[in-house]
């Protein structure tokens, strides 16, 4: 993967399989304690305390068309490649949150990307699922989007117009922009 | 800059275009699974949906979708007519799936150089 927004991607289509209705997403830099976090939290159907413990496993997977699982075990690698590290904590039944803390200035450290166009190929491709994204820089400024509001402005035109799709992708890349630079 | 106040203008517009639309229920899918991200179905699905947004074709739905099983093809792009019938698409970039729109989509010839059968007699 070119960049840590198309993991991203790999990581929300889980919560997507899970049967998540509501998905948020935080992204957090913190210069002072030279962090990236990336947290991931949906209420999908979780895992069992045994798959969960083999969830990083390349050779583990729900999935029937390969016996091969690589999202969270490249996300992992992304990661730890920085000297950070990612947690998957999940209830069966409540949810699944997965935390990853890359160190930002690590030369290893992929670039962030363009999160506009993961979360909007999302939204429109599941419309009836709720997204949430929201971008904080440690120094009080927090944006992002949440597609409760969006569905409310929008009154009954549905998420999957294609004027939306680009919409949200650009206003997304723009507030990933205005509050965490060109990390 | 972008503001949520254009969601008001894209709602009015939406909702006159609505009123007015044809099914075609012609639909298009993107293979979006670790094989396909990794191997560029992102921009392959911004492509498809720009150029349709370009060309003012509001009837086509573009949505991802898992592996469809054959990762060493990705990105992979799935054409699917009202019968059920498809073409599949394969080792897609942001060019071709704008050749798909053009040509396939707009003007009912399917690509043959870029199918599955092409890629298969190689």
């Amino acid at each position: 993967m070119r960049d840590l927004s198309l993991h991203l991607l790999d990581i929300l289509t889980n919560s997507v399989s899970a049967g998540a209705s509501r998905i948020a997403v935080s992204i957090r830099v913190n210069e002072q304690e030279d962090s990236l976090i990336i947290r991931i939290s949906d209420n999908g159907k979780g895992m069992a305390p045994d798959f969960l413990k083999k969830v990083t496993d390349p050779f583990s997977t729900t999935r029937t068309t390969r016996k091969v699982g690589m999202g969270l075990p490249l996300f992992k690698e992304a990661c730890e490649i920085t000297g950070g590290s990612m947690t998957v904590a999940s209830t069966v039944g409540v949810g699944t949150d997965v935390t990853a803390r890359f160190v930002l200035s690590s030369i290893d450290r992929l670039p962030l990307g363009n999160t506009g166009e993961t979360l909007s190929g999302l939204i429109s491709s599941y419309p009836d699922r709720d997204f949430v994204i929201t971008f904080s820089n440690g120094q009080g400024d927090d944006s992002g989007l949440d597609t409760m509001d969006l569905r409310e402005r929008l009154g009954g035109v549905p998420l999957s117009e294609p004027d939306v799709y680009i919409f949200v992708r650009d206003y997304i890349f723009e507030q990933q922009k205005q509050i965490l630079g060109g990390i | 800059m972008k503001s949520l106040a254009e969601l008001e203008q894209i709602k009015l517009k939406a909702q006159t275009d609505m009123a007015a639309r044809n099914k075609s229920g012609k639909r298009i899918v993107v293979g979006m699974a670790t094989c396909g991200i990794a191997a560029g179905a992102r921009p392959v699905m911004a492509a498809l949906v720009e150029e349709l947004h370009t060309r003012g074709i509001n009837d086509v739905s573009v949505t991802m979708t898992g592996c469809l099983g054959l990762c060493r093809l990705e990105p992979l792009v799935e054409v699917i007519e009202e019968d059920g019938s498809k073409v599949t698409y394969v080792h897609m970039d942001a060019n071709k799936a704008r050749r798909i729109i053009a040509e396939h989509i707009v003007n009912g010839q399917v690509c043959k150089d870029l199918t599955i059968s092409a890629e298969e007699v190689k």
